[in-house]
């Protein structure tokens, strides 16, 4: 396979869908340790809403527009910070797309690198504050490195789903430097962020729907 | 002006804090709340679009301000700001200060014109009011304490007996920032303030007396020395003399009382009673929740009376300004700005679209609410605004039920004070917790009076204005024989007297009482049958307690009224019938629905008539609308199977009305018939004897009728051709005029004559001096309130009817009112 047709990227939105819904409880209960106990209630209302709305979404006319849209419906839905960061995420992967309907690796790594981007500028947060951006920078690292490597589609969100893990784990070790959990200082050491968890799932999610 | 946008997770906290703040700008300044998610289950929340709409939705070419709550409210405010179109987004500036203290400080100084960098100065300065307060740490004060104490100085002694509070502060720094100066103050030794800034002069809490010192630099040193000694003029914008609540200044004192200091009166029903005054503005109006389908027309009436009551207002407002002056002008402003509320509006419509709710049930819950909050405010200010919140939304219940049918509920015994009160509220009013009513206007026949009566309320009305000197929770003692209120806060010593008279008069009440259930004889052995009016099962069974002989009187139109549609057969069966229960088999009579003139039921689509009280009345509306007719007509029949029961129709003036009910019933007992329901054949059928007419036919009606009743009310009103809810003539509206009281002569005579029943209901039965004139007119069957019944019974046993027949023999040369009441005193 060389290419992600839109309509796999629509199947991946309701797989995530799915896989926030078998997972809400975990999150809530990450977010709960460190947090306001909401990350996974958020979420599922988010792509509650998404999957709720998929007809609607599946209309779009290319990808940029899909993501767009989906970005769009999370940020009036989640209500948490995750709401405006998951929203620019889709929002600015699609704005790189044009009007594409199928694209390549490179065109997912330009997407997703963009999307990161914007979640960055959103939030103001780095590598090692413990947040989603542990996730979700080296992933773009990683597919950034599948793209020199010219790896095939499939072995570069085998990869970079490997690597999400290992970001996600690394934030167990951190203290917090945003959002709620921030308040608690050196106490938030020990436990895994609800944020980069989920993060983690969705590209999962990714991996999962086009392998 | 600068506009404010509030962000929070919260709905109810953005919404509050946009309260807080226009409190502050006088509601000059456009505020707009973006809190929560519409997400009912869980509606703590930021939604970007909701802020980029609120931002829209104030948008101002001088600048927006948005302060916001935490975490996803700053990013989704910037969110909101990004998708903003170019040029608002330009204008707007997300502002870190603390959200309700920011918002208070801003709306103050974006009202006295400052540009948005300015308000976002202040919005971030709004802490240091409560870090003075609470002493922040040293380091931490952001008070420049070098502040320049050089300039010219301005000394200034508060006036006011509320010292600096919000509303001057504005106003102090409105005048400096009308000036080229550098101006700051400072007062008790306290570190200079600019004064040009609201938080900061509002960090003074300068009281009354204390001397405020400007230091003043710059060229308007004159003009503003001279607006500032202006501003200690006007009392630095408060009403000037005693600690006056705002409430108090909004109702200009112009009470007439009486010389000697006590509140007079038209006596309505009799009894003594002491107790808190509960003026009814405030909360004890209620309205049930109904469900109504016809959701359009629920809206529709909600719009128009909106409308309505605002363009009132908008009058009462110009009024009220060139009379008042602008202080009191702003009063109405505010509730302008309630009835233009757009959010509530919305509350309401979304209310009666989809939860079916009628239109008064919509605005009463959601005002009511509203009241309430103001209620729990903190602030005095604020707190004092849920009475104009009851007024605005009474004012619109008024309007939506087209006449008075709001349910009055009391939660302590009290003594009523209203401007007026309707029939059907009085008739809903929880007996054990009035203890009086005393009304603005009304009648001593006004219906509402008459179920006063009947209740066994004592009731003053007609006060006109003297009832503002009444004071919700007062301590009053009132007096409904004599029309006489006393308040105890300047007589004690009459509210004492008023209570030994209480208890006399329980003590008699409760003599007589003993003896109610007796029949009334009289002292020559003539025996008279006392019959009780009522309206209701309930004051059936106060007639029955006071010893009544039966009903004289049923009055079923209340049965019709406060409601979307007429009462059904079975409804009106069962509570003929339970009135019928409650007076054991004693006689029943019941009046066919009496409508219009004074009591209009709006579903019964009577047209608006200049001349009601000569209009659509009683039986020639029940002839024109044979249904409603026909269906009341086969309840009685009904009942009549089983109880002893008579029908009567009202507003009869011509013999052709009887004949066309007659054969109305004669239907509805031929299809009794056919379908085998049990009725009496032998039900009696009389007429009331209200419209002067009929006294000229009385031979050719007494072929077709069982009995006659007179309807002294009524009949007055006609002969005298007075309307008797005009309190203009209530002076004048009496049945003891001498034409009246030779109607009842020949009415009498004419009935006896022809060998018919005749029996007297209306009020006149229950004055006990006029008990012995018709008495010796030939009168034996009176009808009359329940709780009025042992006392007249009592008379009745001290009288002798040959000696008052002696006494009145001459009754018919009688020529003015004042002869007949000085005979009969």
């Amino acid at each position: 396979m060389v290419t992600i047709k839109q309509t796999q990227l629509i199947e991946w939105l309701k797989n995530i869908t799915l896989v926030i819904r078998e997972n809400k409880d975990i999150l809530t209960a990450l977010d709960s340790e460190i947090g306001d106990a909401d990350h996974g209630f958020n979420m599922e209302r988010g792509f509650n809403k998404v999957s709720e709305k998929i007809d609607e979404l599946s209309r779009s006319q290319d990808i940029a527009m899909l993501m767009k849209n989906t970005g769009m419906t999370l940020i009036s839905s989640i209500g948490g910070a995750s709401g405006p960061l998951y929203g620019t995420f889709f929002m600015q992967a699609g704005a790189v797309l044009g009007d594409k309907t199928e694209i390549t690796l490179t065109d997912l790594k330009n997407s997703i690198e963009n999307g990161v981007k914007g979640v960055k500028d959103r939030g103001r947060a780095s590598v090692g504050d413990k947040t989603m951006i542990d996730v979700l920078e080296p992933a773009v690292q990683s597919l950034s490195e599948s793209v020199g490597e010219n790896l095939s589609l499939e072995q570069a969100l085998s990869n970079m789903v490997d690597v999400a893990k290992n970001g996600m784990k690394s934030t167990i070790d951190m203290i917090a430097k945003k959002g709620r959990a921030s308040y608690l200082g050196e106490r938030s050491i020990g436990h895994q962020d609800a944020g980069a968890t989920s993060s983690y799932l969705i590209l999962k999610a990714l991996k999962e729907t086009i392998n | 002006m600068v506009s404010i946008v509030i962000v929070s997770h919260s709905k109810k906290l953005a919404e509050g804090v946009v309260e807080l703040a226009q409190q502050m700008s006088q509601n000059k300044v456009k505020i707009a709340a973006a809190g929560g998610l519409d997400d009912e289950s869980s509606p703590i929340g930021t939604d970007a679009f909701k802020i980029k709409e609120a931002i829209e939705s104030v948008d101002s070419e001088d600048g927006i301000l948005v302060l916001m709550d935490i975490g996803s409210a700053v990013m989704n405010a910037e969110l909101a700001t990004e998708m903003l179109p170019e040029a608002i987004m330009k204008r707007v500036l997300l502002c870190e200060a603390p959200l309700v203290e920011g918002a208070i400080a801003a709306a103050a100084q974006s009202m006295v014109g400052a540009d948005l960098k300015a308000v976002a100065k202040e919005a971030r300065n709004g802490i240091q009011g409560k870090e003075t307060l609470l002493g922040a740490p040293e380091e931490d004060v952001h008070l420049d304490k070098t502040i320049a104490t050089k300039g010219r100085e301005i000394r200034l002694i508060v006036p006011n007996d509320l010292g600096l509070h919000a509303r001057p502060a504005v106003r102090l720094v409105e005048i400096t920032n009308k000036f080229n100066n550098e101006v700051n103050v400072s007062v008790n030794d306290k570190p200079f303030v600019s004064a040009r800034s609201i938080s900061q002069v509002g960090t003074l809490g300068a009281k009354k007396g204390d001397t405020l010192i400007f230091k003043v630099q710059g060229d308007d040193f004159s003009a503003f020395e001279n607006a500032l000694k202006q501003f200690e003029l006007d009392n630095f914008g408060d009403p000037k003399g005693g600690t006056i609540k705002e409430k108090e200044v909004k109702e200009p004192a112009k009470t007439i009382v009486n010389k000697c200091g006590f509140i007079q009166g038209i006596p309505a029903s009799k009894g003594i009673s002491i107790g808190k005054a509960k003026v009814l503005k405030t909360e004890t109006i209620s309205v049930d929740e109904e469900i109504v389908e016809a959701s359009l027309e629920e809206l529709n009436k909600f719009k128009n009376a909106v409308v309505r009551v605002a363009s009132e207002t908008e009058e009462i407002r110009q009024k009220a300004m060139g009379h008042h002056g602008k202080e009191d002008a702003e009063i109405f402003d505010f509730h302008l700005l309630l009835l233009s509320d757009k959010e509530k509006l919305k509350e309401v419509e979304q209310l009666i679209e989809k939860n079916h709710f009628s239109a008064a049930y919509a605005w009463f819950k959601v005002f009511s609410a509203l009241e309430a909050k103001y209620q729990e405010m903190s602030d005095e200010y604020l707190r004092e605004r849920a009475s104009d919140i009851a007024e605005i939304r009474n004012k619109v219940l008024d309007e939506i039920s087209g006449a008075h049918q709001m349910k009055i509920v009391l939660h302590e015994p009290s003594i009523l004070v209203v401007d007026e009160i309707g029939p059907a509220q009085t008739l809903s009013l929880d007996t054990d917790k009035v203890l009086g009513i005393i009304s603005k206007t009304g009648g001593e026949t006004s219906h509402a009076t008459i179920l006063a009566r009947s209740l066994g309320i004592p009731s003053i009305t007609g006060l006109e204005n003297q009832i503002d000197a009444i004071k919700n929770e007062d301590i009053i003692g009132i007096d409904g024989s004599t029309g006489i209120i006393y308040l105890e806060k300047t007589h004690p010593e009459k509210i004492n007297a008023l209570r030994v008279e209480q208890q006399a008069e329980e003590k008699l009440f409760k003599e007589r009482f003993s003896k109610a259930k007796l029949p009334a004889i009289s002292s020559d052995d003539v025996e008279f049958k006392i019959l009780a009016n009522v309206s209701s099962p309930k004051e059936a069974k106060i007639a029955y307690t006071n010893g009544a002989d039966g009903i004289g009187l049923y009055r079923t139109e209340f049965l019709y009224m406060n409601r979307e549609t007429p009462p059904k057969e079975e409804e009106q069966y069962e509570i003929y019938k339970q009135v019928c229960e409650n007076m054991h088999g004693l006689p029943v009579t019941i009046r066919t629905l009496d409508v219009g003139g004074d009591k209009p039921i709006p579903y019964l689509g009577i047209p608006e008539e200049s001349n009601p009280f000569l209009g659509l009345r009683g039986i020639r509306y029940c002839l024109q609308n044979t249904e409603i007719f026909k269906t009341q007509l086969r309840a009685l029949c009904r009942i009549s199977a089983d109880y002893n029961i008579r029908i009567m129709y009202p507003m009869v003036g011509m013999l052709e009305e009887v004949l066309a009910a007659n054969t109305l019933l004669a239907e509805v007992r031929y299809e009794l018939d056919q379908e085998n329901i049990a009725y009496s054949k032998a039900m009696e059928i009389g007429i009331m004897v209200e419209v002067p007419s009929v006294t000229f036919i009385l031979p050719q009606l007494a072929k077709y009728l069982d009995f006659l009743s007179i309807g002294t009310n009524d009949l007055t009103q006609y002969l005298l051709a007075m309307d008797r809810e005009n309190t203009l003539l209530s002076k004048n509206y009496s049945a003891l005029h001498p034409s009246v009281i030779n109607a009842l002569s020949k009415i009498i005579d004419g009935a006896n004559k022809e060998g018919i029943e005749v029996s007297l209901c209306g009020e006149l039965a229950s004055n006990p001096g006029a008990t012995a004139l018709l008495s010796a007119l030939g009168l034996r069957k009176y009808s009359m309130s329940g709780p009025v019944i042992p006392r007249i019974k009592d008379a009745i046993r001290n009288m002798d009817v040959s000696n008052n027949k002696e006494e009145f023999k001459g009754f018919a040369e009688w020529s003015t009112l004042d002869m007949v009441k000085k005979a009969i005193s």
